[in-house]
Order: C-alpha cells, then structure tokens, then sequence
C-alpha cells in the first residue's frame, strides 16, 4: 500500500514531460521577413529568410549603436516548391526556422506574374504564416534584395518596412495596407481583384546590404513602400502610379489622410489642403441590363499652405475653393477609375457591391465581371467641406 | 443506473456544453454559404422538435433509454435494439474524440501522434465517469462559467478588433431557400441537436423533474442562437469562400484578431472552447453507452468505464484513416447513422408507445365489460 502511494508521484512524471514536439527557445530561429523570387531557368523558388539575432536586437533596442553586428542575418535557399524550399534552408540555419513571427513577405514581380496561387496556397495549408501577415511586391529590384537592404532609424528590416507602411497609410494615404486574407479573398470572390503594394530601391542597391548603408546621414538606399500592382486573374497586369493610388484608397474608404495641392486658375498659385475626412460610398443601378456605378465621396480638410492671399472669412472664397478640391479629386478618382477599367481589373470592387445590391443581375454578369466592369459607366460625385484655414501667427 | 442527481442548473450546464461542444469549431452550416446561420437557426426549429420526441418518450416511461425501449418494444426486439444504441453511443463518444485530437494536431501539435493526445483525454473521462455523473455534473457547473467568459471575451476582441464586415452577410438568400433547407435537415439539426438523445440516459438522475422540459427548450435555443451568430461571425470576417474552406473557421476568424498590436495571437481560445465542449460531448456519449450497457446487461457500470474507454479510444484510431475521410465520414454519418438513431427510431418508438397506449386503454374497458 505505502508503495503505491509514493510511486504514484512518479507516474505522473510522465505526464508532466511537456510537448511532444518541443523546441526551446534558443534553438528557434525567428524568422522576420520572406523574400520569394523565382528563378526561370533552374524553375526553383529562391527563398530568402531573414533571420533574427536575438541578441543583437537587445543592444538595439537600448538604443546603443550595435554597430558592429547586424540585428539580422540573412539565409538563402532553393527548391521546387515553397515548401521545400523553407525546409531545406535548414541545411544553413543552425536553429530551426518559426515562421510564426513573420512580418512581411515580398515577391518578385515573376511571382506576381506566374505564380502567386501557388504561394497563397501555400500560406493557407502551413500551420505558422498567419493570414495578416503584409505582402509586398518588389519592384525594380528582385525580392531577394529588398530583404537584404537594411535601414537606419530602425534596424530591424521588418520594422522598418512595417514602419513606413504605416505611416504611408495614415499620412499620405498613397497605399493600403495588403494582407494575406485580403489576398485571398479578392481571389475567391469573383467581383473583385488582387492588389499589392509595391517596394521601390532607391539609390544604389548594391550599398545597402550592410552597415555600409547607414554611414552617412543619407543611406545609399532607401526602401520606399509605394505603388500598387494591379492583377487580373491572379496575375500581374500594370502598376498604378504613385499619384493615382491616392484614388484607391479613396474610393476603398481606406484613406485617412493626404495632402491635395490645387493649383488657382490663371495664375501660378497654388493652395494645400490636408485631407482630414473622408467617406466614399458607392451605390449601383441596372439600366438596360447594364450596370451604372455611382461614387460619392464627401471629404473634409484645412488649407495647410497657401501661396496667395485667402481672405478665410470670405465664404465665396471659400467655396470656390471648396468646388476646385472637388474638381480636382473628381480628376483623379476618374482617371484612377479609367486605369483600372483598361486593364479590365476591378480593383475598386465594384463587382462585390452590384452582387449585395442587385443579386439577381449579378447573375448574368458573374462569369465575366471583367468585360461588363470595362464598359460599365461609373459616375464619381465629389463633395468637399473646408472647415478651417489654418492658425495662423 | 447509479444512485445520483442532477440539479436543474448542471443539466443545463451539460446540455449547452454538449450542444456547442464541437459544433461551435467545425465550420457549422457553411454548406449552406452566406445563408448558413439561417440554416442554424432552421436547425434549432427541429432540435427543439426533436427534443420533444425524446421527452414524451421518458414522460410516458420515466426509465433510462434502454429499459424503455424494452418497454415499448418487449425484452429481445427492445434488447436489441438497445445494443444498437450502445455502439451508436460508443460511435458518437468516439467521433468527438477524433475530432478533438485532429483540431489540436493541425493546429499546434504537429508532431504529436494523435493517438497520444486522445488517450490523455480518454484517461480523464474515464476518471470522471468512474467517479460518476454527480461529477460530471459539478465539472460542468464549472466549465460553464469558463466557456462563458471564454465566449465574451473573444467576441469582444473580434469585434473590437473591426474585422467584421457584415457585407460578407449580404445578399440575403442569393442562391434562394434550397441549399438553407438541405443544410438544415440533417446537417445544422441532427448534429448537435438531435445527438441529445443521449440525454434521455440522465433524465431519470434530474430533481426537479418539472424542469426538463422548459431547460431543455430554452438551451436548446440559447445554442442555436450562439451557434447562429458564430456562424454569421466567420462568414462576416472572413467571407464566404474562406469560411467554407477553412478546416476550423472560428479559429481563422479568432487568428485575425489585432488589436493595436497589442491583443494578439488568442487563437487559444478557440482550442480551449473546443478542448472543454468535446470532453463533455465524448464523457455524455461514453455515459450514456456505459448506463445504457449496465440497465440492459445488469452490471455495475463502474466495471465496464475501462473497457469501454479502450473501445473508445481504438475505435476514434480506426475510424477514419485521414482528417478528410473523418470530415467526410460525418457528413455522411449525419445522413445515415445520425439519422436514424436520433431521428427515426425515436420517432417510431413513440408512435409504438402511443398506439400500445390505445390498445391497452381499449381493452381496459372491455376487461371490465367481460
């Protein structure tokens, strides 16, 4: 009897053994960022991950210069497929890759042209990605050496990517910020299109993998998050250009805040307005068995800068000011609206919002939303409120 | 049957913890796309229909499932059709057993063979049943107020969160009532509503008796209304593609949770919701098998706990060869062994009740008259 009672402690011992599968925390590689390109002749994924170094980012974030070791480093590998590719990077990395932690993955735009199903296939099936992780195409340079370009002011990559999408976002309002599940689920719906932010190398690219980069009080390469792709069934078709990108997010309701420069008519003046509020709603309507689509948008900002002289208590002023920012805005949600209807990709969504409002002639619309959305005729209606012209001292 | 009781608070305890169980996890109604929450709430129409059935049948034999069905159906043909239900029970108990160990292997235990993660689970079942079902009872009364907590705090996050977007919602019945009626009759009613015929095993151990009936009802509407909601809460945050594709939506929809980037990564809700709801669905299956073996056979039920969780445990092994064959398999099982166990045989048992009921009300008299 006594027996029992004291071995009973050790039976639980092996229940108590924790996960099957541990790993400890120092044999973890956290993987921070992703770089897929793909190489055409050998037809492999070249992956590259970037690795954190868990100990130099203490020093880092003490704000102390860690200037002789980099708070990353960077591992490249090879296969057929995604999968084993991460897996046979293994053969590098001295700790085994979590992929839990990732912030961004960048594709080369051969990835955005031909092969971006089977990398949202395979963030869906593998356990770690998580679906908000940022996706990002690299523009003028191979994703491989985006991830490699380090950055001052944040010296963890992936911070410094994250960092300038935010504050694009809510400063300039020329991106949105693009995760997997919006990805994927503008792949699955039918009245909609992929879009992906662009990374733009300024400067030499060659400078900017290493300390190198951040010597000077200008880095030899900035990485610049800017641009969106356009896509149509799920492959890369045109680029918008940084001054109509505005116009998405706009008309997505993702803007929050910009700053608008009207030029005065007859003369070389011209008058800032910071873009403070903006709602866009859209509705839409059949006639003669084709749909129309109305945009409103009512928008509210402060004259920021002004080169000439405004009289802010002079409510005609004022609202001829008003009527020029809505023209101008009008202009460019147009000529956004044009783009995205030459390329035949509804990026706007449009398709979406004529199934909730009109689902029975969304039927017969469903199977080629992409020729109906280009002849589509699309009404944009700007409303613009100046509410205040400043403090001035 | 064993000497116990159930307060009218833990048999409401159990039957919501049964209820949302696993059902609040597996991609509830999807079949039905944006529609599907209206097919839920169709669901629970009939679970309440059900679940009238099986209480007139304890109303009119106030015994444990077996022993009425041998009341109504005589010793041999009501004998065998209550083994019937023993494997059906055992059936039941293992197919939420499968489903908790395949949750937690594609989710966070990869490398875990599954048979590891139910046999842990098995093993504290069968404690709790050897213990009896005041246990279960006090556990539920417990857990209940964990779920609770568990459910308010991850809507408040996916909800703060503004990832819904009930236009995912909209439109309204855009494929038309037929894939919302099929989906309703058996998939969203028979599972999990029509599974609380093994209910019908605790009924006798409920004091007040009175209360069955309205906790019965109104848990069953309470379930119906949270399941209904979480169903309409994947389809708003995720869409309808992801939502039907997803292998465990409420956990992708909780997975997108970002709240500054501070409140983040609560996917452990989910597992723990799914972990609690599934010990109490495999322990209400694996009692009601055990209670229902020992009325038919007559043994102390305390004998067969260990036997029976092997069973169990094998059978959850064997069931199914991979993840898909088991998703599929349920599918399938709800049209046929669901069915018919929870459906058309108690339905036929009580119209048998009803007629012996006449006849014997018509020969009383004519006994008196002779």
């Amino acid at each position: 009897m006594y027996t029992r009672k004291y071995l009973l402690p050790f039976a639980a011992l092996f229940l108590l053994s924790g996960c099957w599968n541990v790993v400890e925390i120092e044999d973890v590689a956290f993987v921070t960022a992703i770089g897929v390109d793909y190489d055409q002749e050998a037809e492999q994924y070249l992956l590259t991950l970037q690795v954190i170094n868990p100990a130099t980012v203490a020093e880092t974030e003490s704000g102390i210069a860690a200037a002789d070791r980099l708070p990353v480093t960077n591992f490249v590998s090879t296969g057929s497929s995604l999968l084993e590719a991460v897996r046979s990077a293994s053969k590098r990395i001295p700790r085994e890759p979590f992929l839990g932690h990732v912030q961004h993955v960048i594709l080369s735009e051969d990835i955005a042209r031909d092969h971006l199903v089977e990398v949202l296939d395979y963030i869906r099936r593998y356990h770690e990605i998580r679906l908000t992780t940022k996706v990002f195409i690299a523009k003028n340079s191979s994703a491989q050496t985006v991830v490699d370009t380090v950055q001052a002011l944040e010296l963890i990559p992936a911070r410094a990517v994250r960092g300038k999408t935010q504050t694009n976002h809510s400063l300039w309002g020329s991106i949105i910020e693009v995760e997997f599940i919006d990805i994927i689920s503008a792949y699955k719906s039918k009245g909609r299109e992929i879009f992906i932010n662009g990374v733009i190398l300024e400067g030499n690219k060659e400078k900017g993998k290493g300390k190198e980069n951040y010597e000077q009080t200008q880095m030899a390469t900035t990485i610049v998050v800017d641009q969106i792709a356009l896509f149509r069934d799920e492959k890369l078709e045109q680029w918008i250009p940084s001054d109509i990108t505005r116009g998405l997010s706009q008309i997505l309701n993702e803007i929050d805040s910009t700053i608008v420069v009207i030029p005065i008519i007859d003369s070389k003046e011209q008058v800032s307005i910071e873009l403070i509020h903006s709602n866009t709603s859209i509705t839409t309507e059949i006639k003669e068995q084709r749909p129309i689509i109305n945009v409103h948008v009512y928008q509210v900002g402060n004259i920021g800068e002004a080169s000439v002289k405004i009289d802010a208590e002079s409510i005609d002023e004022i609202s001829q000011l008003e009527d020029d920012w809505s023209n101008k805005t009008t202009e460019d949600l147009q000529s956004m609206i044009t783009l995205a209807q030459q390329a035949g990709s509804d990026v706007l969504g449009f398709g979406d919002i004529v199934h909730i409002q009109h689902p029975s002639a969304w039927k017969t619309y469903e199977e080629n939303w992409a020729d109906h959305f280009q002849q589509c005729e699309v009404n944009v209606q700007v409303e613009s409120v100046i509410r205040r012209s400043g403090m001035r001292f | 049957m064993e000497k116990a009781k159930l307060s009218a608070f833990q048999l409401f305890a159990l039957l919501v913890l049964f209820q949302l169980g696993t059902a609040v996890v597996v991609g509830f109604g999807v079949n039905a796309g944006k529609d599907g929450w209206l097919a839920v709430l169709l669901g629970m129409g009939l679970g309440l229909i059900f679940f009238l059935i099986y209480y007139t049948l304890f109303k009119l034999y106030p015994k444990p499932l077996t022993s009425l069905i041998q009341a109504i159906l005589g010793k041999y043909v009501g004998g065998f059709v209550g083994v019937t239900y023993i494997t059906y029970f055992l059936y039941g108990a293992a197919r939420d057993l499968r489903d908790v160990g395949d949750l937690l292997v594609t989710s966070v235990y990869i490398r875990t063979p599954l048979i590891i993660i139910m046999l842990l689970h098995i093993i504290a079942i069968s404690y709790v049943l050897y213990k009896g079902i005041t246990t279960l009872g006090r556990i539920s009364e417990i857990y209940i107020m964990v779920i609770i907590l568990l459910g308010l705090f991850g809507n408040l996050f996916v909800i703060v969160s503004g990832t819904i977007d009930l236009n995912n919602l909209r439109p309204l019945l855009d494929e038309g009532w037929a894939p919302v009626l099929s989906t309703a009759y058996p998939l969203t009613s028979v599972f999990p509503f029509g599974e609380l015929i093994c209910f019908t095993v605790l009924f006798p151990y409920v004091e007040p008796k009175k209360v069955i009936l309205p906790i019965g009802l109104s848990s069953i509407c309470i379930c119906g209304i949270i399941l209904a909601y979480t169903t309409a809460l994947n389809i708003a945050v995720l869409g309808v593609d992801i939502a039907e594709t997803s292998t465990f939506p409420l956990f992708t929809t909780v997975s997108l949770v970002n709240i500054y980037e501070f409140i983040q990564r609560i996917d452990a809700v989910v597992v723990l919701t799914l972990f609690v709801g599934a010990f109490f669905k495999t322990s209400l299956f694996f009692y009601a098998a055990l209670i229902s073996t020992a009325e038919l056979f007559k043994v102390d039920f305390k004998k067969l706990v260990l036997p029976f969780a092997v069973i169990i445990l094998l059978l959850a092994t064997v069931i199914a060869k991979d993840f898909a064959e088991h998703i599929l398999e349920g599918q399938e099982s709800l049209y046929s062994i669901h069915a018919l166990f929870a459906v058309f045989i108690p339905f036929f048992l009580l119209i048998f009740a009803y007629i012996k009921k006449m006849v014997n009300n018509e020969r009383k008299p004519m006994d008196q008259t002779s």
